[in-house]
Formats: C-alpha cells, structure tokens, sequence
C-alpha cells in the first residue's frame, strides 16, 4: 500500500472517528492533520504495521489522549462550545434534539480514555480486544472504561429525558 | 438502550464530518515544510548530537562518518568534509522536565532545572549556568513570575522567549530532558558514578545518600535529583546536584566501551532519544556534532546565576543580583572563562 491509496480509502473515516473523540469538527481536522504528518514522515515504519490502519488509528488516539493542558488543542476545545447538529425548527423536533444533545454534551466531559473506548465500541464497532490494542491498555480495562462511561451518561442523561418526557406529555 | 441512544447520537453528528479532500493539501504542506526546515528534530539521533554537543568522544567518529556519508551520498564532488560554518559560540536552553510520580498525565510537566549551556568559539569547552526555577523575570506577555511558570503557560517557546529577554542571548537551540528518561539512560549505561558533596535524605523514599563516590542506579539517581526541601541551599543545592550529574553522565557515556558492544550502543542511543528533546533553530544536526567532537566533560564548568532570596506578594522568590548582569554580558561577549575566572 502505498501513502496516497491509505489517504484515499482511509482519511475520511479518521476525520469521522476524530470528530467523534474531540465533538469538534475544527479540533478533529487539527487532530487528524498533525497526526497525518507524522503518518506522511514516517510511512515505512508505519506501513511495516500488521495492520497500518489500526496504527494510525491508535497513534491518533494516543494524540487525542495526551493532549496537554495548555496545548494548543486544549485552548481550541476549552473555546469552542461542542458543536451541535443543524437547528430545526419544528419544536416537537427540537425537543428531541434537545435531549440528544444532551448525550452530546454529555460525552465532552467524559474522560479521554473513557470517551475514546465509546467511540471504539459504539461507533467504530470494534471488539474489545481491538479497542484495548488501540488503547494500550488490558481488555479489562476497556471494559471497566465503559461501564464507567455509561454509568456516568446514565446519572446525567436519565434526569433529562424524564423532563424532557413530561413536557411532551 | 443507553447504547442505542449513544450509537444515534454519534451517527447524528456524522453531518459535522469535514471533507478529507480539504485536508490532504495542508497534510502535504505541513509534511514539506517539516521535512524542509526540521524545526523539530525529535529523534534518537538528535539527542545522540546533544549527547555528542556535550562530550561524548567515542561518538565522536561515528557521527563524522555519517556526516561524510551523507556528504557522498549528496553526490558531493570533494572527499573534504566542509563543516566549518559552526564556530560558536552557541548557546542551549536545557529544560529538565520533571513529572511527579503522583502527577496525572494529564498535567503538563514542569520545568523544575532550567540551564544555559554556553559553548565558547571554537567549541572546545562548555559552561552550564543553572538558572534558579524560583528566579522573579518578566515572562513576556505575562507580566512578573517565577521563571519556571514560562513553561508552564507556553512550554518551551514561552521558556525560551523568557530566557532570551533575561539575559539578552539567542539560543541556538532548545533541549527539553525528562527525568523519567533520564533514570533510563542511566540504566542503560549500566550506572553512573558519581561524588556527592552533601548528605542528602530523601523525602519520597527515606532512602539516606551519604557524601562520598558510588554508583547511581537511574531510579537513585532520579530520587537524589528530586531532593531540595531538606538541603540547606534547597533549589541551589539541588542545581548543583543536577549539573554534578549531567557532567558524570556525559563522563560516563564517553568512558563505556560502546562501540564495542552494539547492543549497549543501542540502549543508550534509543534510552537518549526517550530522554530528550532537541530544537535547533539555525544549525543543522549532524554539522553541529560534528562542530563539537572536540569537546569533553573534563571541559565541562557548572556554575548559577547570581541571585539573591526574596519575596514577591508573599511568595519566596531569587532575585538577580546586579553580578547577573555582569555574567549575561559576559556570555553576549562570548566571554565566560573571563567571569568564572574573575568572581
């Protein structure tokens, strides 16, 4: 595989699964463009990986995890207000966005790791075993980072949907 | 459920995706320009060159070799190797970059040892100036602080804008070193001997140094470099402790036997590429080890700042003595045997 046949079968999906770690699409083109670089410098070494997408997947990962305080995406994501999807004006609609964003939010101030391991599972559809090769960590770990995540979006997100529910009852 | 609504909330959000079309270009751009100026040399061998910058003999030959290689390989016309375009002197800001053990990853490391390493002209000996993390400057565009808070708000761009406007000096390049990295290094050369000239107890470990010669182990060492509530100079002490150490580091990496044993070689090259972290602004690497093969921790002087204590809205900071001012003017004058040899 050469660098240009990874970039076109594979950077769309990255700059999907960034935007689903950072919530920002601004903070993912960052995010995917720093770490395409190195990709770009460094393709002999990456293109040697059992599986390269899964390496720089992880090394994007890894990035998105260490990002210090103070770091440049830090500022950008300490700004930026999670963006949120097209507004609708159709208000039963609206009430439902409402309480979907509300997951939204909700996944902005979960741990890194934490969220990371959602978007893995939930969004990349990956085995746990996976995750835990991108994560660097144990299998059990993976899972302790996700039922900890769920637990947490269950406390915040039940309260809001039983409003939510009232109002439209 | 809580998963299907998770799953939902994500596949609504996939119309904030930004097209990949629009990004390959400044990929493109970004990897040029990085390939072009190599701001940011941040390898194993561009921590070996630091290595080399300070003393290690024995490296000596083998990057000169790589620099006539690279020359043939250039398709060079003359077998003369033309490296005389760095005379000095040069000027490094070293950063030690200290996490603690029980410090979340998530913080940003501290600058707790800040020095100036200052090569006179013709590269042949060194001087380290350590610079008291405590020490009251203008951080620019931050107004009065502690030194070490420049690192803090702008990492080591800030520290070395910070520095520069201190002492009137262009750094030729920025070296960042983390301790953890350090412990390893020291490990991979088997140990460093080293003398210390203070009873020191550790505060994180009990662990008791008494003032004489042995050989520290990295986590020892790491313990020893940490310590200054308990020394009677605190952070100077410890400065001293730290250039003590960089000197029976580079000693010790010039005296091991590395290149016959390729395996250690090996160790220490990737051990020195964990520790440190080089940013050159107008040098090229391998010109600049080639530059100061001649250089040799004997040749190595550890001095600090002048600084007096003193307080600053309640908290305790150094202040620069006028001496200060004298020793940057002597480094601006390329002019450093002349105030170690005048105090």
């Amino acid at each position: 595989m050469t660098y240009e046949e990874f970039v076109s079968s594979r950077l769309q999906s990255l700059l999907r699964y960034a935007v689903m770690l950072t919530g920002d699409p601004h903070t993912a083109q960052d995010l995917v463009q720093e770490t395409m670089i190195r990709v770009q410098l460094k393709w002999r070494r990456v293109v040697k990986a059992d599986q390269p997408e899964r390496y720089v997947q992880r090394m994007l990962t890894n990035a998105y995890i260490d990002l210090r305080r103070g770091s440049w995406l830090r500022r950008v994501t300490l700004q930026a207000e999670p963006a949120e999807p097209r507004a609708n004006a159709n208000s039963d609609h609206a009430e439902r966005t409402a309480a979907r964003d509300e997951m939204w939010l909700l996944l902005a101030r979960l741990p890194r790791r934490q969220r990371a391991a959602l978007v893995l599972r939930y969004y990349e559809g990956l085995p746990d075993g996976e995750i835990a090769e991108v994560l660097g960590c144990a299998v059990g770990t993976v899972r302790a980072h996700i039922s900890r995540a769920l637990a947490t979006l269950r406390a915040h997100l039940v309260p809001a949907l039983a409003v939510s529910g009232d109002v439209q009852q | 459920m809580i998963e299907d609504q998770l799953r939902a909330s994500f596949a609504r959000h996939e119309d904030l995706v930004p097209q990949a079309q629009d990004l390959t270009g400044k990929i493109d751009a970004g990897a040029r320009r990085m390939r072009r100026t190599r701001a940011t040399v941040t390898s194993s061998l561009a921590a070996l060159a630091v290595f080399a910058a300070i003393a290690v003999p024995v490296l000596g030959p083998r990057l000169a070799g790589m620099v006539n290689t690279a020359k043939i390989a250039a398709g060079a016309k003359s077998t003369t190797p033309n490296h005389a375009s760095v005379t000095g002197p040069l000027n490094f800001l070293v950063l030690g970059l200290d996490r603690r053990p029980t410090q979340p990853t998530s913080e940003p490391a501290r600058a707790d040892t800040i020095m100036i390493m200052h090569l006179p002209a013709g590269l042949e000996r060194g001087y380290l100036f350590s610079v008291p993390r405590d020490l009251l400057v203008e951080i620019p565009g931050r107004g009065k602080d502690k030194i070490n808070a420049a690192y803090a708000y702008g990492g080591k761009d800030l520290a070395k804008r910070t520095v520069e406007q201190l002492t009137g000096l262009s750094f030729d390049g920025t070296a960042e070193v983390r301790f953890e990295g350090l412990s390893r290094l020291t490990d991979a050369l088997g140990g460093v001997p080293m003398c210390i000239d203070q009873k020191v107890v550790s505060i994180h470990t009990k662990k008791v140094f008494d003032p004489q010669c042995q050989r520290f182990t990295g986590a020892d060492a790491l313990d020893f470099l940490r310590q200054r509530y308990t020394l009677p100079g605190g952070t100077i002490d410890r400065d001293r402790h730290a250039r003590q150490f960089v000197s029976a580091l580079l000693d010790e990496a010039g005296n091991a036997d590395l290149m016959s044993d390729p395996a250690k070689l090996t160790k220490v090259i990737r051990a020195t590429g964990d520790a440190m972290t080089l940013d050159l602004d107008r040098i090229g690497l391998l010109d600049l080890a080639w530059a100061v093969r001649g250089l040799r921790a004997e040749n190595l002087t550890g001095d600090e700042v002048p600084t007096t204590s003193g307080t600053y809205h309640g908290s305790a900071v150094e202040i620069a003595t006028p001496k200060a001012a004298v020793l940057f003017e002597a480094l601006r004058n390329d002019n450093a045997s002349g105030w170690v040899a005048g105090k």
